[in-house]
């Protein structure tokens, strides 16, 4: 191959798009040894290609960094539509379910907790109770259960422990009673979180040194719910 | 042993000295570059051992770890190695470099092996960018798609709507500017020596 021939081929352009035949290839290469100028094209050539992608890969990397938000850009991230949206639209719903259902079912609660009404306390007598003597109680839900309940005091004890229980063995609550308040029936008034079920209301005595406090009494409780 | 093309696996077996290949390195390569080398020396003494010394610094360069990346570049590797070898000799004689081989400077690549030319590798690379700067966003595009990510020719053909022959055109006109740039601004520098060989 000439250089001529190598020109009207366009063999420089062809070696370096690798679309030379075999034969062709080393034609072109045995012209190279021969022809500086071919020479020092397929060299311009290969520093093109080898720059032009540095060049290209570098923009990339540019144009993935100028993609990312800065820290300060993060947040306005949020108010895209496709976050934004969705967001807005559950919080309506949660806005909605608490003005329709939780504020006017909470109102009512406080307006009859506030409003006068009569109490029909359950009457626990001591003694009596002990053993399988469950009694029943039925309220409305969310209201208070009133008690009445005598302490078999003893002289060994200056205090006791009153101790709701749920029917799953959970304090629900816990009233200290003065040994001078025992001499009289005690009235409280329980509020039983976890529905119906069967609570335990169980009387401690609670000695001087007060380092231990003894189970004197057990009353079971039968919780029902009228709605 | 049939010779297909100088690719990865013909460099491996050069690199483990495989004797077959070495075989067919020398001779393909030692017709070639003795052809040269027998014109521009006194003897054929002097050519065949311009030629060893040509072989044995680029098969130094083969055995490497990363001494040459791109098979498909042997061949104008060994010719630019002979070139230098040819320069070295001349030098040596303290005689002038022929006339002839006016374009013989070898470019400079930001990834050469000889440090000295990492400057001239930044210079080069600002070459490359005004280049593809000056071109249009479409033409740019391709290249990319053909140097960048290597993608099918024919594919790149296929999605842009052109054809072979554009892509040898463009190549060509964006190397033509490269050219001219490179050989403008190296206008002030020219014969204060080139570079070590660009990376084959």
């Amino acid at each position: 191959m000439d250089h001529p021939e190598a020109i009207r081929l366009m063999a420089t352009e062809k070696y370096l798009l690798n679309e030379l035949s075999p034969e062709l290839r080393k034609s072109f290469e045995e012209h190279l040894f021969e022809c500086s100028e071919c020479e020092f094209d397929v060299q311009a050539g290969y520093v093109l290609i080898d720059g032009s992608k540095d060049v290209f890969s570098s923009t990339a990397v540019e144009v993935t960094k100028a993609r990312v938000p800065g820290k300060p850009n993060q947040w306005l991230s949020w108010f895209r539509p496709a976050i934004a949206v969705p967001v807005m639209a559950a919080l309506l719903v949660v806005v909605g379910y608490q003005n329709l259902i939780t504020v006017p079912s909470l109102k009512s609660a406080v307006a009859a907790a506030q409003s006068p009404q009569i109490l029909n306390s359950v009457y626990l007598t001591a003694g009596a109770s002990r053993g399988s003597n469950q009694v029943t109680v039925t309220t409305k839900r969310n209201h208070p259960v009133p008690l009445t309940l005598d302490i078999p005091a003893e002289s060994r004890f200056t205090s006791y422990v009153c101790e709701l229980q749920s029917p799953s063995g959970e304090l629900e609550g816990s009233l200290p009673v003065s040994a001078e308040a025992a001499r009289n029936s005690v009235s409280m008034t329980v509020y039983p979180k976890h529905g119906a079920g069967v609570y335990q209301l169980v009387v401690f005595g609670v000695a001087q040194d007060a380092t231990a406090k003894v189970e004197i009494e057990r009353q079971p409780l039968e919780l029902r719910i009228q709605d | 042993m049939q010779f297909e093309a100088f690719d990865a696996l013909y460099l491996k077996r050069l690199q483990e000295g495989d004797s077959q290949t070495q075989e067919h390195f020398v001779a393909y390569f030692g017709e070639l570059s003795q052809k040269k080398l027998r014109s521009r020396v006194s003897s054929s003494q002097q050519a065949a051992d311009l030629c060893q010394e040509t072989f044995a610094r680029v098969l130094r360069v083969v055995r490497t770890g990363n001494g040459i990346r791109h098979p498909e570049r042997l061949g104008p590797f060994v010719v630019s190695v002979c070139n230098h070898v040819l320069m070295e000799h001349y030098r040596s004689l303290s005689r002038e470099t022929p006339l002839e081989d006016e374009h013989s400077e070898v470019l400079p690549d930001n990834r050469s092996l000889d440090p000295l030319n990492s400057a001239m590798g930044k210079q080069t690379a600002e070459i490359v960018r005004h280049v593809l700067d000056g071109l249009p966003e479409r033409d740019r595009r391709v290249l990319k798609e053909l140097f960048l990510d290597e993608r099918d020719k024919d594919d790149v053909c296929h999605d842009f709507g052109v054809d072979r022959d554009y892509l040898r055109v463009l190549v060509h006109r964006a190397k033509q500017a490269f050219k001219s740039q490179y050989l403008k601004d190296k206008g002030a520098g020219k014969g204060n020596g080139a570079g070590a060989g660009g990376s084959p």
